[in-house]
Formats: structure tokens, C-alpha cells, sequence
């Protein structure tokens, strides 16, 4: 079976300060780790275990700039066997793009299963999947949580919101968007890293796969959220904070 | 005058709210002339429903539609977009919308943007409004001026639409060309079994996120929780490494929870958790982090680290006695 996995490479914001730059239309980076999206891992696991269960290729692929190879040696160091990059500059606005280089690179070249995460956890769009199935006139579900793969068919589950889960059947070739929980994603080993160095990363240009890079979408500005609730912070020694929050506790419900 | 497409989304027979909030939500656009599309010939009894909301309702009569596969409702929403010809394509982004959001703009050709939390039509094109980051920071995107667009919006970013002086007219359309069978088939819907507790009908709720680290120290939250008197919940990643079953968790894909008083420990605030906490009384969150997006939605905050504020509120609530 040969399956493309698409992954992004993407800072990891929680717990960290996210900073505006001074362009007003991007964040600085310069101290924020990047690391493959949380979904993407997820897709890349998925692949490998269908891999060593039966057999074939996994593709690592992302569109990015050079720093985002980092994303794809982890997909390697995983048990991926080959890593594509589209060569971009930033991350783009439009939520088009991604999907447009994706299709014109995966078109005609066999791939059986199409994974993407089902958001990228920077700009979160959550289209990207979606937009490849009609791109390549493929069937696609999204928010898979579980997947079986027969001889050209799979059956899998996805989520439905408030806890309920949909069970759907669908032919192969297929775009499938996965969600967390579908299967962990392992460590990299030492020897996986290794084994990872060996293989090179194949760079192409859009222009190399037919296609350009134009956006349609305009990122006009970024800025800092607007204030939400009146919140209260805390202030004291941690047992005056304790003594409060057990107040303000009982207060409501004695 | 703006012609804007509603897709109305329901499951099992019965309308969705967001239905509602969108064709709120599209009153935002400058005389708008709002059509509300509902896919499949078994939701007739649902566009009659939808009358009263909208000035048109349009019936996708087709018994293929009756169950989503995202193929066949682009390709049927395309041939209605050919027909009605609107600038607008709006959509929830509902899971049923973001299945379908990307995919229906690549058959149209036409430039999109998801989850919108603001909406500013101009001249210069229509504005955007999005969280980017985690909810971290505020983005605003504009859209070409004068190409015809597809939109989702996040649910309750809109209240749901009033009923309209005169019911609007319920017309059908049986699009054509459709396959004998879906490419996506549904099988059977699958029901998350339920908990040991059901934390919907908790009056407090202790919720532990990724920022507990490890599995052990989940005890430290459910101490709280006890000495609070209260429920243990928890964010999905919680659940998706297997810690707590999928009965514990709040969020658009977990559970609803509407508590007197909801303590949030270590959890970001992503707003599929925070969709699910929305109905809480009194919310108090600890995290160490003071940008995290959970304090906008807090009344009360601690900023520090769980590992100590945890302790030390349990060890008040033990000294005080229940
Ligand atoms: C379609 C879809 C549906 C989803 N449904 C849900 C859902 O139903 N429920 C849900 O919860 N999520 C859901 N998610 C996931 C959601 O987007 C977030 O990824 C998730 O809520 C993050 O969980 P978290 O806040 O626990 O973790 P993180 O975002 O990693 O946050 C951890 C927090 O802990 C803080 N922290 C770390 N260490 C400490 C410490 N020592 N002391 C104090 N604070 C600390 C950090 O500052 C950080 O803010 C969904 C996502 C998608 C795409
Ligand atoms: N630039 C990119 N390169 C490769 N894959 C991407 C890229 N952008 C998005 N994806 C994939 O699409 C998924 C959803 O991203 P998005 O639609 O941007 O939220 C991600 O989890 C990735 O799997």
C-alpha cells in the first residue's frame, strides 16, 4: 500500500509567549520550538502501522520552507521510507494553497491512502484534507478515530460531535483527516534518526509540479485577542489562594 | 444586495441549531438575500420547517443526499451554486462543515476562509475575523473584492435567527447526475457508551488538562475534585492517551457540561474544550501560563504552577472541613 501522509511544521504555542512581529502580519519565532502539527503525528503512526501490518511505502510530505524538513526527518525517524518537500516561503494565508500544491504533486502517482491531519494547530483551518478529496476527485472523511484498511476499501469511524460517532465505508484511494486518539504516535529512536540521515529529502518547486504559488486569501493583520471576561486573578501565598478558591467554591454550592 | 447560499445542516431528522445562527449570520452582509439549502429528500418536513426563518428554502430532492458523503453534496451543492449563481456560500464550522468546507470551495474554484468569529463586508473586499495560535492572537484576513466566496463561521459566534414576519417560500431542486450509490456510505452511528458518572449532571467539576504531564499525577486533580465535593473531568488529550475514558471529557466531541462551578486545571482553552464548558456558573481556572485564552473565559484565575496551587487548595478545603 502506498499512503502519503502531509505534514506541517508548526510552532508550539501552549505555554509559550506568542509574540507579534513588528510587521504587524506575522509572529516572531525566533523563540518558539517547531515541531510536526499534534495531528499530523497521529497520521504519521497511522501510516506506519498500516505500513507494518501490510506492507508497502509511506511518503512524508509537507509544503514549507527549509526549516520545515525538521518535521519531515521526524516523520522519517517514525518509519516513513521517503520525505517530499514543496518548497515555500512563510506559511500562507490561504487556506487553498496547501491543498493546491498537495493535489498537484499526488496526482498520478499511486498513492492509495492521503492522510492529513485534521487541523493544523497554527491557523487551524481545518480544510486542508477536505479540499484534497476535491481536488483529486477522491472520496475523503475527516475526524477518523479509527480505520480498518481491506484489499481497495476501509472501513472507519469518525466523530460526530457531543460524543457521537459515525461508522462509514468507503473504496480506495481515499483522503482521510486524522484526529487525535487515533493512534499515538511512538518516539523516534536513536536508530530511527539514524536511519532517517540516510534518506534524502526530495525538494520540489511548485513550478516543477505544474503549479505556482498565488493567494487569494490576504492576511490584512494579526493582533492580540480581544479582552474577554472580567477575570479575577488570585493573589496572595498559596494557602490564602487555597482558602479563596474553597470559598468561592462554597459560596455557590455549599 | 448580496445573494448568500445557507447550508443548513441536520442529523437524525432533526434541524441544528447552527442552521439558525448562519442565517443569522448572513444577515451581516449588505441586503443580503439569504437561500437556505436543505440537502435530501427526507428533510422536506425540515425546509418547512425553515420557512419561517428565511425569505427561500430550497429542497435538495434527492434521496442520495439523505445521508452526507461529502462528493456527492459538493457535487450537488455545485450544481445549485451554477443555478443561483450567490457571492456567498455560507456554512457552519460544524464537523458537518468542515468536512465539507474545503472540499466544496476546490469544486467551485472559488477562495474560502473557515471559522470565522467576525465578519466585515467592505468594498475592499470582505473581512475576516479569526483566531490563529490557539486562540492566542487575533487575525483578519480579507477575501478578493467582487469573486464569489465560501465562508464557514463558528457556531455561537451568531445567535440563532428569529422567526420573520411571513414564512419565506419552500421550493425544491432534484440535482442531477448523482450516483447509484454514495462514494462515502454510511454505516451506523456509533454511541460513546456511557460513563461510571456522567459529569453533564455534576454540580462542580474539576477538570485536569495536558498540563498534569503524567498520568500519576491525574491523582492530585481527582484529590481536588474530592475535597471539592466535586467531579473529575478532563481535556481530550487526557482521554486520547487513555488516562480517562471518553465519558470524562468536555468539549465539542465530548460532553456538555453546564456545572455551578467549573475549576480548570492546566488547560489551555481551545475553544472545541471551551465550547463545552460554555454553560458553567462560575469558572476558575489555574494555569501557569497568563496568556493562556482559558483566563478569557475564567471569572477567577490562579497564574502559577498546578503542582503547587493544587496542593494548597486541597489542604484549605481539608482544613476547613465539608
Ligand atoms: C475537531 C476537534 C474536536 C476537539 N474536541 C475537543 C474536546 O471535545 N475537548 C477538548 O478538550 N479538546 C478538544 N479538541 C482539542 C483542542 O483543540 C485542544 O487541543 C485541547 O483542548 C487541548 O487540551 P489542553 O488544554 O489540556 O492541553 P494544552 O493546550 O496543551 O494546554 C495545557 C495547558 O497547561 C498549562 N500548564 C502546563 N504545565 C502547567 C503547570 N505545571 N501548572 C499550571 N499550568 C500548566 C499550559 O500553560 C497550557 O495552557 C478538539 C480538536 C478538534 C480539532
Ligand atoms: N503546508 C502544508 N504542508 C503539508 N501539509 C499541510 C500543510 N498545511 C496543512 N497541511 C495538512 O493539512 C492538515 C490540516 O491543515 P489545515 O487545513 O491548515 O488546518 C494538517 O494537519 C496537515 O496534515
Amino acid at each position: 500500500m502506498k499512503i502519503l501522509v502531509c505534514v506541517k511544521h508548526v510552532p508550539e504555542v501552549t505555554d509559550a509567549e506568542v509574540e507579534i512581529a513588528r510587521d504587524g502580519r506575522s509572529i516572531d519565532t525566533d523563540d518558539l520550538a517547531f515541531d510536526m502539527g499534534e495531528w499530523d503525528a497521529c497520521a504519521v503512526e497511522t501510516a506506519v502501522r498500516l505500513k507494518e501490518e501490510h506492507g508497502g511505502e509511506v511518503t512524508v510530505l509537507t509544503a514549507g520552507d527549509e526549516e520545515a524538513e525538521a518535521s519531515l526527518r521526524k516523520g522519517l525517524a517514525m518509519g516513513a521510507d521517503a520525505a517530499v518537500r514543496i518548497a515555500v516561503e512563510a506559511p500562507p494565508a490561504d487556506p487553498a494553497l496547501p491543498a493546491r500544491l498537495i493535489a498537484a504533486f499526488a496526482r498520478g502517482r499511486g498513492f492509495d491512502l492521503l492522510l492529513t491531519g485534521v487541523m493544523a494547530s497554527d491557523l487551524g483551518y481545518g480544510a486542508t484534507g477536505p479540499a484534497l478529496g476535491g481536488h483529486l476527485d477522491l472520496p475523503h472523511a475527516t475526524m477518523i478515530v479509527d480505520l480498518a484498511v481491506r484489499e481497495g476499501a476501509a472501513e472507519a469511524v469518525r466523530e460526530l460531535e457531543e460524543g457521537l460517532k459515525e461508522r462509514i465505508a468507503f473504496s480506495l484511494p481515499a483522503v482521510l483527516a486524522v484526529q487525535t486518539g487515533l493512534a499515538e504516535p511512538r518516539y523516534v529512536s536513536v536508530m530511527g534518526i539514524r536511519k532517517a540521515r540516510r534518506i534524502p529529502v526530495e525538494v520540489l518547486e511548485p513550478e516543477d509540479l505544474g503549479t505556482e504559488v498565488s493567494e487569494r486569501v490576504r492576511l490584512v493583520g494579526l493582533s492580540p485577542p480581544p479582552p474577554g471576561k472580567d477575570v479575577e486573578i488570585l493573589e496572595g501565598t498559596p494557602g490564602e489562594i487555597g482558602a479563596r478558591v474553597v470559598d468561592l467554591v462554597r459560596e455557590v454550592r455549599p | 444586495m448580496t445573494r448568500v447560499l445557507v447550508l443548513a445542516e441536520h442529523r437524525r431528522r432533526e434541524l441544528r441549531e447552527v442552521t439558525l445562527e448562519m442565517i443569522r449570520a448572513a444577515e451581516a452582509f449588505p441586503g443580503a438575500e439569504s437561500t437556505v439549502v436543505v440537502p435530501g429528500a427526507a428533510a422536506a418536513p425540515l425546509a418547512e420547517a425553515l420557512a419561517p426563518f428565511a425569505a427561500r428554502v430550497l429542497l435538495l430532492d434527492h434521496p442520495l443526499l439523505d445521508a452526507y458523503s461529502p462528493p456527492e453534496y459538493a457535487a450537488a451543492l455545485r450544481q445549485v451554486v451554477e443555478r443561483e449563481d450567490p457571492e456567498v456560500v455560507l456554512l457552519p464550522h460544524s464537523y458537518r462543515g468542515m468536512d465539507l468546507a474545503g472540499r466544496l470551495a476546490a469544486v467551485l474554484h472559488r477562495p474560502f476562509v473557515t471559522d470565522a468569529v467576525g465578519i466585515r463586508p467592505g468594498d475592499g473586499g470582505l473581512e475576516i475575523d479569526r483566531q490563529v495560535y490557539g486562540g492566542r492572537v487575533h487575525c483578519r484576513l480579507v477575501l478578493p473584492p467582487g469573486e464569489p466566496v465560501v465562508l464557514s463561521v463558528r457556531p455561537t459566534t451568531f445567535p440563532a435567527a428569529e422567526p420573520r414576519g411571513s414564512p419565506g417560500a419552500v421550493e425544491a431542486f432534484r440535482p442531477e447526475g448523482l450516483p447509484e450509490a454514495p462514494a462515502v456510505r454510511f454505516l451506523e452511528y456509533v454511541e460513546e457508551a456511557a460513563g461510571e458518572v456522567d459529569i453533564t449532571q455534576a454540580e462542580v467539576i474539576v477538570a485536569a488538562g495536558r498540563g498534569i504531564g503524567e498520568e500519576e499525577n491525574l491523582a492530585l486533580v481527582r484529590e481536588l475534585a474530592d475535597a471539592l465535593g466535586g467531579v473529575l473531568a478532563c481535556s481530550r488529550p487526557i482521554v486520547d492517551r487513555g488516562w480517562l475514558p471518553r465519558s470524562r471529557q468536555v468539549g465539542t466531541s465530548g460532553r456538555a457540561v453546564r456545572p455551578k462551578v467549573y475549576v480548570a486545571v492546566g488547560i489551555s482553552g481551545a475553544f472545541q474544550h471551551v465550547a463545552g464548558m460554555a454553560g458553567a456558573g462560575r469558572v476558575i481556572a489555574i494555569n501557569r501560563d497568563p496568556n493562556a485564552p482559558i483566563f478569557k473565559v475564567a471569572d477567577y484565575g490562579v497564574v502559577g504552577d498546578l503542582f503547587r496551587v493544587v496542593p494548597a487548595i486541597v489542604e484549605a478545603a481539608r482544613s476547613r472541613g465539608s
